[in-house]
């Protein structure tokens, strides 16, 4: 595969973010993209931090783990904000558009990272179903301590001879 | 500062009208669900008297509302522009400069720019413009005028229930427009025409009749608190009394009813009456006034006023000197900053005096109600408990500053002494995420219901942030907070942020590290988990 030095990983990075903020919230682009401070805006945050590690893995040695916990930073904050699979998860659908429009030529040999997109996400597709079906088993978990404490209560009343 | 500054080039190019964004005068066209709670049951509306009562819900197209639905709320808008000051001016005031646009926990996990507090205001301030300004009904549009239509009126009721009202954005607005009183107008305007959420009208209506938010009859309330002496005495060997509804004694304590049937509220329970009983306080609690939570505050200041009678009423029945409060978050609000006023004055009652330091609540002159961490905190400052913190070594801990009491009350030191006295391991979030610039747990102001979990999530996303940002750095898995919201929906939110970070009480902390005369050897913390083995003493060498 062809060697990609990190100025090219860079460029490719920034023009990905801004495709992929533009597709999470319009009107919040420039906030999403220029604020900094992890603690204002942990979702630009998350965005900012972990497409170029997703980018890195793609485009490098596909270190799954590695992969895996950058694609669940940002696969973690969709699944609450778009209840569809294919929205949540357009982002990696969007890379190859960017890198054949970035590399002009497209060689045989950078199939591979077509390849590498594809797996990704399957990866994020696990994840996102995942974090949904967490969201189900928390509403159960939650309904139930509600009332934790009072259940207790009407277990005690009916062993008590009355 | 902005972090980028924009050349020439670029200033000039700037459009007003974002790419593909629409107008944001015209409303949201459809409402997703998991991010809306359904509607109040007719049951509900009709125990307390209110208007439209009917089944109906968000998601349907028909929301049944009365034909002059239109001049009920146009009325009502006008009565409160004469009533209140305070809403007409932040009506008219605000400059739109954008400081809190960023502020919003809803708009930092959305990206929705009608989450920004000032677009949401905005929502109300267009239909305001239309109908009770000049420029507004000569120039519509152009002067951010709209027409009240049922789409308008189903998007404020989309985006002023994404409001926990928890006043982050007022702490950043120059004007000190306070964003939650304009949500809280919205809500009433809303209810005059019978738009609400059962999750909001269920407790009023229960808490109206029963006087808690579940309903729970006395006699339940009674068996609740006989598991809790049954539960303490378990841990430690001491058989307590807890007076119910007792006549004469010094202080009446009122706690969210949320801390004797909820988890893990229980072991804050378990924490006031374990306090109590050491200290000896001659107290009492009350069947009647057995719910501190007013969810009146969500739908009018009416409804608040109403359910919050109780509370007076009570003291004067059982002839108390003084009330104590529980740890709770928007029932101090309402104690701290309406009680008086609404169902005062309190003066047949005296200023508190804590009855083992002399300590006189100045604060509390007006209402006479303490809260129980600045009660704590005082016993422990004049060294009147006996405290193991080793207790707690199973915790590292952080607190979460509840918007109510931080913001509302200003109660951002005495929750932290009683902390850091009762624990080893206490570790702050970072300075813009706590005290008075504290992020909500994003399901406030009754929108704390499992339907509505989407947006739950997003907006508890910046307060989760922050606590991932200690775990990772100091390993921290409790999360410490006053406010029995927060005990409900925390817990939720830190297991799908942050996973291995438990929600829990400051006086479940207390209670853990508590030394009680006469008590036997711990072997358990109040959630009966094994206390952590003392690290052995180094051997002394000669």
């Amino acid at each position: 595969m062809r060697a990609v030095d990190n100025a090219e990983i860079d460029g490719i990075a920034k023009a990905w973010l801004i495709q992929v903020v533009q597709s999470f919230s319009l009107q919040g682009q420039p906030f999403l993209e220029q604020k900094k401070d992890p603690f204002r805006n942990p979702m630009g945050h998350a965005i900012q931090e972990n497409l170029p590690i997703v980018l890195q893995e793609i485009l490098g040695g596909m270190n799954r783990p590695r992969l895996a916990a950058a694609l669940e930073a940002i696969v973690r904050i969709r699944a609450v904000q778009e209840a569809a699979p294919s929205k949540a998860v357009e982002f990696l659908f969007q890379l190859p558009l960017i890198l054949r429009e970035q590399w002009k030529a497209w060689s045989a040999e950078q199939e591979e990272v077509l390849q590498h997109t594809q797996q990704a996400a399957l990866i994020a597709f696990d994840l996102y179903m995942a974090c949904r079906e967490k969201i189900f088993a928390l509403q159960a978990d939650e309904a139930r301590r509600r009332t934790a404490q009072l259940e207790r209560v009407y277990q005690r009343m009916e062993a008590e001879p009355r | 500062m902005s972090d980028h500054a924009p050349s020439p080039q670029e200033l000039v190019q700037i459009t007003y009208q974002p790419k593909g964004s629409t107008d944001w005068l015209e409303p949201v066209a459809t409402l997703s669900k998991g991010r809306y709670c359904y509607s109040a049951a007719a049951k509900n509306l009709n125990a307390m008297d209110l208007p439209n009562p009917r089944e109906w819900q968000p998601f349907e197209e028909d929301w049944k509302l009365p034909p002059d639905w239109q001049k009920i709320i146009l009325n009502g808008m006008q009565a409160r522009l004469k009533k209140f000051r305070s809403f007409r001016l932040f009506m008219d005031i605000c400059v739109r400069c954008g400081a809190c646009a960023d502020k919003c926990h809803f708009y930092l996990g959305s990206g929705d720019p009608k989450n920004m507090p000032v677009l949401r205001a905005e929502l109300m301030r267009s239909v305001y413009r239309r109908y009770f300004t000049v420029a507004g009904r000569l120039f519509g549009k152009w002067a951010g005028a709209r027409d009240l239509t049922v789409p308008v009126l189903k998007e404020w009721f989309y985006y002023f229930y994404q409001c926990t009202e928890c006043r982050r954005c007022s702490v950043f607005c120059p004007y000190g427009i306070d964003t939650a009183e304009i949500t809280m107008i919205a809500r009433e305007l809303l209810n005059l025409v019978g738009v609400n959420v059962n999750w909001v009208m269920e407790p009023v209506a229960n808490c109206y009749r029963v006087g808690n938010h579940l309903g729970i009859q006395p006699h339940s309330f009674v068996n609740s608190i006989e598991m809790a002496v049954d539960d303490i005495e378990d841990l430690t060997g001491i058989r307590i009394e807890v007076p119910i509804n007792r006549n004469g004694a010094e202080v009446l304590f009122v706690m969210p009813s949320a801390d004797y049937y909820g988890s893990p509220h229980y072991y804050t329970l378990l924490g006031y009456l374990m306090l109590f009983h050491e200290i000896g306080l001659d107290y009492t609690i009350s069947a009647y006034a057995a719910e501190g939570g007013n969810f009146g505050l969500f739908a009018s200041n009416e409804m608040m006023k109403q359910l919050n009678y109780k509370i007076y009423a009570e003291a004067r029945r059982l002839g108390v000197k003084w009330l104590l409060g529980g740890e709770c978050g928007h029932m101090w609000r309402v104690l701290n900053q309406y009680m008086d006023t609404m169902n005062g004055p309190a003066d047949f009652l005296e200023v508190p005096v804590s009855p083992v330091t002399g300590t006189r609540f100045e604060n509390t002159r007006s209402t006479k109600m303490v809260h129980i961490c600045e009660f704590t905190a005082d016993l422990i400052h004049q060294g009147n408990l006996k405290l193991d913190p080793s207790r707690n070594d199973q915790w590292r801990v952080t607190f979460h500053d509840s918007c109510n009491p931080a913001r509302g009350m200003g109660l951002l030191e005495e929750p932290r002494a009683i902390i850091r006295s009762t624990c080893n391991q206490f570790y702050e979030m970072p300075e813009n995420t706590i005290r008075e610039q504290t992020f909500c747990c994003g399901s406030g102001a009754g929108l704390g219901t499992d339907e509505n979990i989407e947006m739950r999530m997003r907006g508890a996303l910046p307060r989760a942030n922050a606590v991932k940002y200690v775990q990772q750095r100091h390993g921290v898995n409790m999360l410490a907070c006053i406010c029995a919201i927060d005990k409900a929906t925390l817990p939720t939110a830190m297991n799908y942020w942050v996973p291995g970070v438990e929600v829990g009480g400051v006086h479940e902390l207390l209670g853990n590290a508590l030394v009680m005369q006469g008590e036997k050897e711990r072997t358990t913390d109040l959630r009966s988990e094994p206390l952590k083995e003392k690290e052995k003493e180094a051997p002394v060498h000669a």
